[in-house]
């Protein structure tokens, strides 16, 4: 088990490292000089010389290299043009906003499809489960920034349920999560179900119920427990679609997360604070996928005993 | 036309799928002859009116007719779409073939460094990177969308030729005296390509919807050409007063994704030969 704990946690560093180098590849794909491109065509070129120098973009490519793997292992990821602040203070302020979406995001769309997806693997091939199936295939096709606004439209202008944009509290976090769980969710019902019809022809069930357990205990305590590697792949792999799809949520509804920011970075030419934001988010997902790995340890026995 | 039909049969939705799919393709060549308006074509009279008889699906900010602009939106998600699979296609199987096939350190390159790097982030972020420092287009955009569309079909391609490689009629091709590229080409091709096609059909939808949210984002086809995503994005702002500029590109988006999704979820469910389907 610490065999395969230590293997896992090795090829996370290799991910970590691969992200690493990309993002610092991309200043370099900038078309022309990066500098010009941050500073605008009319920069004096003292200046132009002065931000080059303290970018680094001035010695090899090698050095640069280096330098920014050296200063990345102290926490230093360099200063944001805009804030002028150090990229990790402004990091740290915004991640909060960014999980707490996230993880709402996921919660609401677990506690919605796992019902859903045994409900629908309990009722197959009947009107129930067609309706479910047509739901989440519904949601799986429906794009969050399209959602987005049609849910404002509905529930903030003309119910006036919930505020338009920002953050606060439960009232602010609903329409959001609620954006940026819909695919999660409909992709998790569609998982639960194929996983749970496969569960459901087991016979170790029908001992289950010949034994006088409630058919709720069987389905959730027997039945599902068994469903859940394939189900915590799924949810696994799809948390960093959820991730990626912070951008567009958080731009709808005026979130103050990374997803947000690294958009603003992007309109500004804030190239370090762009680095920052995708460094964050992916080494988040490849934190996430390593968690996954370690779920399975802990929901199949077998594994561990590898 | 004996597939066509033994594929629709007892089931309505795909033969709608299908019927939708084929429409948008038609819209997307024949954008010039079918649009009521220029798209580009401004008339501040008539801003922000609702849908009516001069403008079916009413007009924008700047009095653009929205119709003649979704109907550009399709041509620009279409274009973008079949280029993306293309490219895909070609450098993801050609890759995953010669990787699954010879199965050596060529694979092992591929498999560990090259997937598992591109991997490594979520598909979004790596086109969202990409563009952030290369700066907007179309061009930029089919080479970010291609830069995370060519995993899929490389791992399904590898995994498929790592399987066939193994059959006796595999073997026997070989023994013939063929060339690799003739055992390829020739006979393992027709046996591997039926799941790669469920997954371009598939990845048809799901590159529509990076292209309209790259758009959305303002990372996409630069204004004032008329892309879903960014159709959306400007309504945004009048999503009180001309509802309208939301809704129908959202249903565009919407009705494509979903064509898309149950045209390859039919063709999976054909192609699956298990159980009786004649």
């Amino acid at each position: 088990m610490l065999l395969i704990f230590l293997r896992r946690f090795l090829f996370m560093g290799l991910s970590i490292f691969i992200v690493v180098t990309f993002i610092f590849l991309l200043v370099h794909l900038v078309p022309g000089d990066p500098v010009l491109q941050m500073l605008g065509e009319g920069a004096q070129p003292a200046d132009v010389e002065q931000l080059r120098h303290a970018l680094g973009l001035d010695q090899p490519v090698y050095v640069q290299y280096f330098h920014y793997v050296h200063n990345l292992l102290r926490g230093n990821l360099g200063t944001s043009f805009r804030y002028q602040e150090p990229v990790l203070r402004t990091l740290l302020r915004r991640y909060p906003a960014t999980m707490e979406l996230s993880l709402a995001s996921l919660l609401l769309a677990l506690l919605f499809s796992i019902p859903a997806g045994v409900q629908a693997a309990v009722k197959s091939n009947t009107g129930q489960d067609r309706w479910i199936s047509f739901f989440s295939l519904l949601g799986l096709s429906l794009p969050n920034f399209a959602l987005g606004p049609l849910l404002i439209l509905l529930f903030s202008i003309q119910l006036m349920w919930f505020p338009v944009s920002g953050i606060g509290g439960l009232r602010h976090l609903v329409l959001p999560a609620v954006t940026l769980g819909l695919g999660l969710a409909a992709v998790t019902t569609r998982m639960v179900r194929s996983a749970m019809l496969e569960e459901l022809s087991q016979d170790y069930l029908r001992t289950a119920l010949s034994k006088g357990l409630s058919r709720r205990t069987v389905l959730y305590k027997h039945a599902l427990k068994n469903s859940l590697i394939p189900i915590v792949t799924v949810v696994g792999l799809q948390f960093g679609n959820l991730l990626a799809g912070t951008f567009v949520t958080e731009s709808i509804f005026s979130w103050p997360g990374i997803g947000r920011l690294t958009l603003q970075a992007i309109q500004f030419r804030d190239y370090p604070l762009v680095q920052g934001c995708i460094l964050a988010i992916a080494v988040t997902y490849i934190g996430v996928n390593f968690l996954t790995d370690l779920a399975y340890l802990l929901v199949d026995p077998r594994i561990r005993m590898e | 036309m004996m597939f066509l039909r033994v594929m629709f049969q007892n089931n309505r939705l795909a033969l709608f799928s299908a019927g939708f799919v084929v429409l948008l393709i038609v819209v997307a060549v024949f954008a010039g002859w079918i649009s009521p308006y220029d798209p580009a074509v401004q008339d501040l009279a008539s801003r922000l009116n609702g849908p009516s008889n001069a403008h079916w699906l009413g007009s924008d900010e700047l009095g653009r007719d929205v119709l003649s602009r979704v109907i550009y939106g399709t041509r620009i998600s279409i274009t973008v779409s079949v280029a993306v699979m293309l490219v895909s296609f070609l450098i993801g199987c050609y890759l995953g073939a010669i990787g699954g096939y010879f199965n050596g350190s060529l694979d092992q390159i591929l498999n560990i460094v090259l997937i598992n790097s591109f991997m490594a982030f979520p598909g979004v972020l790596l086109a969202i990177a990409f563009i952030a420092f290369l700066g907007p287009g179309l061009s930029r955009l089919i080479l970010a969308l291609c830069l995370i569309g060519w995993i899929g079909f490389a791992r399904l391609a590898r995994g498929q030729f790592l399987k066939t490689r193994e059959m006796d009629f595999v073997t026997a091709a070989r023994a013939s005296g063929a060339s690799s590229a003739r055992v390829i080409l020739i006979h393992m091709v027709p046996n591997t390509i039926q799941p790669i096609v469920v997954q371009a059909c598939l990845g048809m939808a799901n590159t529509i919807l990076a292209e309209a949210t790259l758009s959305f984002l303002g990372l996409g086809v630069p204004p004032p050409a008329p892309s879903w995503g960014s159709m959306l994005s400007d309504g945004r702002i009048h999503l009180f007063d001309a509802p309208h500029l939301v809704v129908f590109p959202a249903a565009a988006v919407m009705l494509a994704v979903l064509a898309f999704n149950f045209l390859g979820d039919a063709l999976r469910d054909f192609f699956d030969t298990r159980g009786p389907k004649l």
